[in-house]
């Protein structure tokens, strides 16, 4: 690769964080639903993409890849925190209305709101979050995830429902 | 009746990626991609685990350090990893303090991170003296470099605490204290077995750490003290029972881990470590029951301490189950090292009378046989080949 095309890439790179760092945040915060990890993951979903592309792997969307890396980090946390029942995550102090702008009465909603989408199957779960907090659409998501859109708009119908009788 | 999708609606956009956190890595972020990087040198070195602490189930939210020495230096951090094992003395010793430690903190953003490495920080420096005890290392000038090093990173700790609860997140810095304290506590007592077992030189040594040790110990408990005390003063507050739940959830959660743990090594264990330790797991289980009785009764603040001290002794417990199978396993390397250091002095003595005439080879052979104890004239013949290395 010439330096010109090395350069380049580094470049996008860096466009790529300047644009998707908050939604990948995001994405994480509403998984992991702690402020210090979400910034750690979406950290570590930029090393490792950069890691990969510095392999000399081509990639064509490199948003879907971040959002592929960043759900297998919180995939692998949540499954973490299973196996441990939640107990790194507990005695990390969850405490949200301290680290963000939330105020009080809306950590009782966060709360209902995190079992909510807690309780949710894995697919169901990631669906939600790319289509509810990401703003992404079925075929985004269903390039992401490696399945089809139609799998995709299945699931997130069943993933609406489940949601709302958890929540109510 | 609320709606889910409204909520997560109002939530996501009261939810934000800190400008300076962001404005922090993309500089770190550029730094490292256009200073190059070797994915070959990081799958390399993505094998090696690192050592487990006693912290580590809370570690969870660092990078492990070999991935960020991977993706930093690439093939170029084999020196890096390789100096993540050093001790005081060893060559690359410089290079795990100086350079990456550097690196990691660099990696940590979040204060909490940064409260986090601080407090690996003074247990790497305890666990290398515990390193350099063992294997009879320890002499005056390794133990000032320690001491000197432990009290910067406790200095460190100590003022993220402060700022902590200058920023009112009062919880937060009883917890960063309370984990502090179960360090220097744990190391406390791994220090203080040990000296028990060391000649006069090395207790000496280890005595001026234990002093610092315990300075630090005394004034953290008493901040963690004068912190919960606030907590408690502040009770009532929603956010407190929610933390006190937690706090029990994650409590529990531990000493089921703990006691797994237990019966993993007990074989390894010495009866008193685990005597003691099941122990401490009871009473800590009955200050379980009492924070659940307070949270019933709303006294959440009370509840949040009780659970935090109860967490406290589980960590202490798991820390000294987890040091007892090291500590255990480097005496008996250490044992099995002079053993077959004494057994290679009387070799080369035997050798040495077979040279001067003063022993035939037979002799000699015979001499290897008894020191080993076979009588078989089969298993004499392996051992004697053996015996040839």
């Amino acid at each position: 690769m010439d330096v010109g095309k090395k350069i380049g890439k580094k470049k996008n790179f860096v466009e790529a964080y300047d644009k998707y760092a908050d939604a990948i945040y995001r994405h994480c915060f509403f998984r992991v639903f702690s402020r210090a990890r979400a910034e750690e993951l979406m950290q570590e979903t930029f090393m490792k993409a950069w890691e990969y592309v510095a392999k000399g792997n081509e990639v064509d969307n490199l948003r879907a890849l971040l959002y592929k890396i960043a759900n297998n980090l919180v995939i692998d946390e949540s499954r973490k925190k299973k196996e441990e029942s939640l107990d790194v995550l507990l005695e990390g102090g969850f405490d949200p209305v301290q680290e963000t702008r939330l105020k009080t009465e809306d950590n009782i909603v966060l709360k209902d709101v995190f079992r909510a989408i807690n309780s949710l199957p894995e697919d169901e779960r990631d669906v939600l979050v790319m289509r509810f907090v990401n703003d992404l659409n079925p075929k985004d998501i269903a390039e992401i995830l490696g399945v089809t859109a139609n799998v995709v708009s299945v699931r997130i119908n069943r993933a609406i429902k489940s949601a709302r009788d958890k929540f109510n | 009746m609320k709606d889910f999708f409204e909520e997560l609606e109002k939530l996501k956009r009261k939810t934000e990626l800190n400008k300076s956190i962001k404005e922090s890595f993309r500089s770190s972020f550029i730094d490292f991609i256009f200073a190059g990087s070797d994915a070959r040198g990081a799958e390399i070195l993505r094998r090696n685990v690192q050592k487990p602490s006693i912290l580590h189930f809370f570690q969870y939210k660092f990078m492990p350090i070999f991935l960020i020495i991977a993706l930093v230096f690439g093939a170029g951090g084999s020196v890096s990893l390789a100096a993540e094992n050093s001790i005081p003395g060893d060559v690359l010793y410089p290079v795990k303090v100086n350079f990456n430690e550097k690196v990691v903190a660099v990696f940590s953003v979040s204060a909490d991170a940064k409260m986090q490495w601080e407090t690996r920080l003074v247990e790497r420096r305890l666990e290398e003296v515990s390193l350099l005890a063992t294997s009879g290392k320890i002499d005056a000038e390794a133990e000032e470099k320690i001491r000197a090093r432990f009290d910067g990173h406790a200095e460190k700790i100590k003022e993220k605490i402060a700022e902590m609860e200058e920023r009112g997140k009062v919880r937060n810095a009883s917890e960063a204290a309370s984990r502090f304290e179960v360090v220097l506590k744990v190391h406390d007592e791994i220090l203080a077995r040990l000296q028990s077992t060391s000649s006069a030189a090395i207790v000496s040594e280890i005595g001026k750490l234990k002093i610092r040790i315990r300075y630090e110990l005394d004034d953290v408990r008493e901040n963690r003290s004068r912190l919960e005390s606030r907590i408690e003063k502040e009770d009532g507050a929603p956010e407190t029972k929610t933390a006190a739940e937690g706090k029990i959830g994650a409590t529990e959660n531990a000493v089921v881990s703990v006691k797994a743990n237990i019966e993993k090594n007990r074989i390894e264990l010495d009866i008193d470590t685990v005597a003691r330790a099941e122990a401490q797991l009871q009473i800590a289980a009955d200050l379980i029951l009492v924070a659940k009785s307070k949270l019933s009764a709303g006294v959440y603040g009370e509840a949040f301490t009780t659970a935090q001290k109860s967490l406290r002794i589980v960590q202490e417990t798991r820390g000294l189950v987890e040091n007892g199978t090291v500590v255990k396993s480097l005496k008996k390397e250490n044992d099995e090292n002079d053993k077959d250091e004494a057994e290679e002095n009387n070799g080369d003595k035997t050798e040495e009378k077979v040279r001067n005439n003063s022993m035939t080879p037979a002799e000699a052979g015979a001499e290897a046989d008894t020191e080993v104890g076979i009588s078989d004239l089969g298993d004499r013949d392996k051992v004697r080949s053996k015996g040839k290395k």
